[in-house]
């Protein structure tokens, strides 16, 4: 058992594995009135047999086990008042809950019998809801371009799994035992990372994972993350790409741009994320907005965002603007995009950055769900829990030259634009 | 400065905040002005001004003028320059917004503590220059144009900012069923039947003068509130607010809206509007019973947590989880506070040919709930248990706090509809539910708005 000690909000997680094999980093808050766990499991789509077999699989344990209808895991659900979803993200599965103290052992005893006793009976069913959702998500333009976005840069990979590539590969999930195996390989107790942070005390926690979650006999998990892994890591996009994606009765073009960028455990991570805020992700000071919202009066909404995945990445910029104002609005994607090449970041600009991101984490290390998710999230992408106190540190030194480099490599790759918006806005 | 404010003290009342573990302290200052201090312990601050106005002060010549002025309270004050209020607050990390809605307009920022104190202090003194000393430049505001006319190449300021939100907005099909909705059920001259946003029209034109009155019109002391939750000494602290918040002795805000305006309206109860979409979005909404009707508001509350909004409530089990032949995508319900009486409304999704067997069904549902299968006593226990929870988690940050009393406190104006909350749900009965249940939600009391897949209509 380690004990590492973090500054600011996150002190004193302790990180141990328990006999069953799964991880539990643990941060014991007494003054939270709720206990918040964030269970991620190793593989997520980069083991789905058919891209979103995980996905469909999320949804059927809460449909039902050997002794629990529908019906009766929601009012078990709801008679706690537990929050409790489970989401596949590229990587991994993520069950998050949230339950008052005094309902820990019911809570688990729920959890074990979604994650041992599933049915996935109603397959077929589910399918046909999954379908209906992902109809009415692409009814928004927006989300249609977000999208065309990420299905064109990660195409034919798991990540580039959106609601129309699932949408294509719903009918070829036909196996309900195929969907079992799956289920029986990734729930194994031994691919479980817990963050949990709460009132509880770490004894009582630890009693209940490894009475809740024996050791399951082995199952053969699908053989695809390996592979995946491979082609993601080494993913480039081969040229750049205009996708347009007319909706005749839209006011706005929805405009997206992204490009491969390096994975969470990179070191370029930190000056990249420093460049995010720089450019897009800091507020109302923030390039994008300064510039094509207050100067040119182009968009509501403008920004950047960097998603760093395990194996690859993803920076991208967004406006929603008139339509005939598409093309001003690329030229100052890509005047912003080139300044940050072409002109180093002053001292006080860079300085006022690192401390809007530095300043910002205690609002987003608020609550003990958002630190159990965070905890999670950095060890299950294979960062090391000093990561959270050397994260300061790291941010500290990102300089201009930084910058400047980590920008040249990025913006120099071929892109992917995505345009969801009336025809004439193509022409 | 004005005497009455700054030099003043003012004996603070109490009042319990439910998880926390001291009282929060209200001021009532003799021109008007409130503040409400919430001990916290914690790593961050919020400090939250609340004006009692928005759309409800509006007519059809000023329609967004409240949410246009609240972009432009963000363009300097006769301190700051523009831009030098988000820089300063940003480049301490703190995050900076505001909202406008039908009875209020509030302006926010959240921060970090640090040491000394001093993120706490900027943001107080730079939060109140901001409130009081707004300076509404013309050229952020940007030349008076015609938004229909292709060829505008002028300068695009705010109001071109405020055009795109709109915009933004108007491309989301909720926007279209809600506004759709909203219109059939207030009559013309309500306010609550604008859309809080305004026109393209007005927001292009509305000149600066109009503008500045509004400003002067509604943000004075009587109208404004403000809420400061964080680690800090009261004692110390409340000087530095008086201080700060130092009103003109002149300022004098018009008296709010208050009366209660009927609702009958004979603009009919049902309508489809259509558009480019593959899924069908409805809402039903019926009028509720007034904001400061605590017992009836939390029976509400429990009704809406039974019907849809969890897992196990009747419309989510019967149309999303238990037909053999899934027609409904999602369906949630839920009640909204507004001064002049609330809204609950039903939403949801479909895919079906028409709409009319999916409402047929949804009226089936409302009615077993109603009158045949009545909500039961293990219903109302989860109902009520979640609602605790609710607002157990609405007290874990400095944000939800502020924003729970500041909405109170401006749209209802009694604060023990938050300090008693608490109380005041479990003193509810089941009965309680089942009757607001019937009294407000009878089928004839529905109006109803579907978007379905055909050429797109305009909506309002």
């Amino acid at each position: 058992m380690t004990i590492t000690t973090s500054p600011a909000t996150l002190t004193n997680i302790e990180d141990l594995t328990l006999p069953n094999g799964a991880r539990l980093v643990y941060q014991h808050i007494p003054s939270a009135p709720r206990v918040a766990m964030a269970c991620y499991i190793a593989g997520g789509n980069l083991m789905d047999p058919v891209l979103g077999a995980i996905d469909i699989i999320d949804r059927l344990l809460m449909k039902g086990t050997k002794t629990r209808s529908q019906e009766d895991i929601a009012v078990a659900i709801d008679g706690l008042s537990l929050e409790m979803d489970v989401d596949s993200r590229r990587d991994y599965s993520v069950l998050g809950a949230t339950l008052l103290p005094e309902d820990l052992d019911a809570s688990f005893e729920l959890i074990h019998d979604i994650f041992y006793n599933a049915t996935l009976a109603e397959f077929e069913r589910e399918k046909v809801k999954i379908a209906g959702e992902l109809h009415m998500e692409l009814d928004s333009p927006k989300a249609r371009a977000s999208d065309g976005l990420f299905k064109t840069v990660y195409a034919n990979t798991p990540y580039g799994l959106t609601s129309s590539v699932f949408l294509e590969t719903l009918a070829q999930h036909s196996s309900v035992d195929e969907a079992m195996a799956q289920y029986h390989a990734i729930y194994q107790p031994s691919r479980m990372i817990w963050s949990v942070a709460g009132p509880i005390e770490k004894d009582e926690l630890v009693e209940a994972l490894t009475r809740w979650l024996p050791a399951k006999s082995q199952s053969a998990a699908p053989n695809t993350h390996d592979t995946w892994v491979k082609t993601l890591n080494a993913y480039q996009l081969a040229q750049d790409v205009l996708l347009p994606l007319p909706k005749d009765d839209g006011n706005q073009a929805h405009i997206y741009q992204g490009w491969i960028a390096p994975p969470v455990a990179s070191d370029d991570y930190y000056p990249l994320a420093v460049m995010n805020t720089l450019l897009g992700a800091a507020g109302l000071t923030a390039r994008l907005f300064l510039e094509l919202r207050d100067k040119q009066g182009l968009a509501y909404n403008v920004r950047s965002s960097y998603d760093a995945y395990c194996h690859s990445g993803l920076f991208y910029l967004y406006i929603g603007t008139e339509p005939k104002n598409r093309q001003k609005c690329l030229d100052g994607f890509r005047d912003e995009c080139d300044k940050l090449v072409t002109v180093p970041v002053s001292d006080k600009e860079l300085a006022e950055t690192k401390r809007n991101m530095l300043g910002r984490r205690a609002m987003a290390l608020e609550t003990a769900g958002q630190k159990a998710g965070y905890i999670g999230s950095v060890v299950a992408s294979g960062r090391p829990l000093s990561h959270i106190e050397k994260f300061r540190e790291r941010i500290a030194a990102v300089t201009a030259n930084d910058i400047q480099r980590v920008a040249s490599n990025l913006f120099s790759k071929p892109s992917v634009i995505a345009i969801a918006g009336p025809s004439h806005c193509f022409e | 400065m004005s005497a009455t404010l700054a030099e003043t003290p003012v004996t603070p009342t109490r009042f319990a905040v439910p998880y926390l573990p001291e009282q929060a302290y209200r001021f009532d200052y003799p021109n008007g002005y409130t503040v409400v201090f919430v001990p916290k312990p914690g790593e961050v601050f919020n400090v939250s001004t609340w004006v009692k106005t928005g759309s409800i002060h509006e007519d059809d010549r000023i329609n967004g003028i409240s949410h246009f002025l609240e972009h432009l309270m963000f363009k300097g004050t006769t301190r700051c320059k523009p831009g030098e209020f988000d820089r300063a607050m940003e480049s301490m990390g703190a995050i900076i917004n505001a909202a406008t809605w039908k009875d209020f307009t509030f302006y926010y920022v959240t921060g970090p503590n640090d040491p000394a104190g001093e993120n706490f202090a900027t943001v107080l003194d730079l939060h109140a220059d901001m409130m009081l000393q707004s300076t509404l430049p013309e050229d952020e505001i940007g030349p008076q144009f015609d938004p229909a006319d292709e060829n505008y190449d002028g300068p695009k300021r705010e109001r071109c900012v405020v055009i795109e939100e709109i915009n933004m907005y108007k491309d989301q099909p909720w926007t279209k069923v809600y506004n759709t909705i909203n219109n059939m059920m207030y009559p013309e001259g309500h306010p609550y039947r604008r859309d809080v946003i305004g026109t393209r029209e007005i927001v292009a034109t509305v000149p600066r003068e109009t503008l500045e009155g509004y400003y002067k019109q509604w943000y004075a002391p009587a109208t404004m509130t403000t809420i400061v939750v964080g680690d800090f000494d009261v004692a110390t602290l409340e000087p530095q607010v008086r201080k700060a918040f130092a009103f003109a002795a002149d300022a004098k805000a018009s008296a709010p809206m208050t009366q209660k305006l009927s609702v009958s309206t004979s603009g009919g109860r049902y309508k489809v509007i259509t558009g480019d979409y593959q899924t069908a979005f409805f809402i039903v909404g019926y009028h509720g019973p007034d904001g400061d009707d605590l017992k009836s508001t939390l029976a509400l509350d429990v009704a809406s947590y039974v019907l849809g909004e969890s897992r196990s409530s009747r419309l989510v089990q019967s149309l999303v989880e238990k037909p053999e032949t899934p027609v409904f995508n999602f369906v949630t319900c839920g009640q909204q506070t507004f001064q002049l009486g609330n809204v609950f409304y039903i939403q949801g999704n479909f895919i079906a040919p028409t709409p009319d067997e999916p409402l047929a069904q949804l009226n089936a549902e409302l009615t077993t709930f109603l009158d045949t299968d009545p909500i039961t006593q293990d219903e109302f226990m989860r109902a009520m248990k979640k609602l605790k929870v609710a607002f157990a988690t609405g007290a874990e940050t400095a944000a939800g706090i502020a924003d729970d009393i500041g909405e109170t406190l401006t749209v209802i104006g009694d604060i023990t509809h938050y300090s008693g909350y608490l109380q005041a749900l479990e003193s509810l009965t089941l009965q309680d539910v089942r009757d607001a249940a019937k009294q407000f939600l009878s089928l004839d009391k529905a109006y109803t708005t579907v978007l379905v897949n055909g050429p797109t209509t305009d909506t309002p």
